[in-house]
């Protein structure tokens, strides 16, 4: 049914995502970024379902919006931490800052600084040119892909053309979509930026029963979106979003950190297990058929569900990590005021 | 007759959703916008889900919006309880009418 209203629905939306963009990227105060930022999404999520695209809109609200923001409001509040412990002691914000490179200070740092920028700049540019001069040769999409996903999806082994697209048809983005956030947690895992902080934030009770009532429901649900993906709007990153979003809460609430339920090895196998499942069966489908990633119909539908399974493990774990550090313990310190015990002696 | 009470209900939940936004602008202080944004966002999704319940084809569909209603309020309560004191460790002091203070 066609109202005359949800043409200005629609144009407010619009209008609402350019203020909201705009608000995150130009407003001073990085709180408020992040709050229009994590609006934004939310805003971005109810677009994609407007336009018909269930799944995107998921993984906009779940990853975009809610996964996203609690990273940055993490990382919000350890700036504020060291700010504080700056603030507090000129020697730790002396340590706070040049720590990293002791050798390098004022003016040679900042030169260091300098020559980086240029060269990250000329390699950004020369990725943009790269991506340019591959794309713009392309020809224009003539409006048959549709159809031709239509006419072999009873092959792809699911029911979801857009399962189908993503972990068969293009499986290739996929996997490099799997392999970034890898990438991502080792990026981060090499400049040292997770650092183990070994410290625990205090047991929430109402955060706690919060979470007691919502993970069951969480895991019960990610599971349906990881089953249900093959037939329907879902699949391993909004499963995987939702897992996370479990984890994060946990440790936000004061659950056993991730460190004691796991030991490193183990983390690390689940970690990569989504990313390495998936590309050992594209070699397995290289050498059966000598094609990279071409799944046969009989068992593409087995196939495409094992690799969900993984990479939904995989990704929850690798998002919950990338929130909480290396440890599985909290970033930052909850209790207001209180110096953790290892910097009150300095 | 039942697009008329779900116009009715959503009307309801317009005016609580209204109130809320407005209280949220002008209320004094970090307490009372929370009162107003928690109470008047649960009661007006209440009356959306309502309205959206009676129009409901099957009871699949109904459980599912009563559902999203109850972990709506549950995280609502939640974060609202956190809000807050995360403001009072802040030492931010609770409002008080003139003639209170």
């Amino acid at each position: 049914m066609e109202v005359a209203g949800t043409g200005i629905i629609d144009l407010l939306l619009g209008m609402l995502m350019v203020l909201l963009a705009g608000a995150s990227l130009l407003l001073s105060q990085l709180f408020i970024s992040v709050m229009a930022f994590i609006g934004l999404g939310l805003v971005v999520a109810v677009v994609w379902a407007r336009l018909g695209a269930v799944d995107i809109a998921l993984a906009e609200a779940m990853i975009g919006s809610g996964i996203t923001g609690a990273l940055f409001l993490a990382a919000l509040g350890r700036m504020a931490q060291e700010e504080d412990k700056a603030g507090r002691d000129p020697a730790a914000r002396a340590e706070t800052y040049a720590s990293d490179r002791p050798e390098v200070a004022g003016r040679a740092h900042l030169k260091a600084i300098r020559w980086r920028s240029v060269i990250a700049l000329a390699m950004i540019a020369s990725a943009a040119a790269f991506v340019f001069l591959s794309v713009f040769p392309l020809p224009a999409p003539d409006g048959s892909i549709p159809a031709l996903v239509v006419e072999n999806l009873p092959d792809s082994g699911v029911a979801n053309p857009v399962t189908a697209v993503l972990l068969n048809f293009r499986a290739y983005d996929t996997l490099l979509e799997i392999g970034v956030v890898l990438l991502a947690l080792l990026g981060m895992r090499a400049v040292g930026v997770l650092r183990q902080t070994g410290r625990q934030s205090q047991p929430e009770s109402v955060l706690s029963g919060f979470y007691r009532l919502i993970l069951p429901v969480l895991i019960v649900f990610a599971a349906y979106m990881v089953w249900v993906g093959k037939d329907e709007p879902g699949g391993a990153f909004q499963a995987a979003a939702l897992l996370a979003a479990g984890g994060i809460i946990g440790c936000i609430a004061g659950a056993k950190p991730l460190s004691h339920a796991l030991p490193a090895t183990g983390r690390r196998i689940m970690v990569s297990a989504g990313f390495a499942v998936f590309l050992s069966l594209g070699v397995l489908s290289w050498i059966q058929s000598g094609e990279f990633l071409a799944f046969a119909p009989a068992a593409a539908g087995g196939l495409i569900l094992l690799i969900e399974v993984m990479a939904t493990v995989s990704i929850a774990l690798s998002l919950i990590i990338l929130f909480t550090g290396n440890s599985g313990a909290l970033p930052f310190s909850r209790a207001n005021g209180s110096v953790p015990a290892d910097r009150t002696g300095g | 007759m039942i697009d008329w009470i779900s116009t009715v209900l959503l009307l309801f939940a317009v005016f609580f959703f209204v109130g809320g936004t407005v209280g949220l602008l002008r209320f004094p202080d970090v307490y009372c916008r929370l009162h107003a944004l928690t109470k008047a966002d649960n009661i007006g999704l209440g009356f959306v889900v309502l309205a959206l319940l009676i129009q409901a084809t099957s009871w699949v569909w109904a459980l599912k919006l009563l559902i999203v209603w109850v972990f709506v309020m549950a995280a609502g309560a939640t974060n609202a309880y956190l809000i807050a004191r995360a403001a009072i460790r802040k030492d931010i002091a609770p409002w008080k009418s003139p003639e209170q203070a």
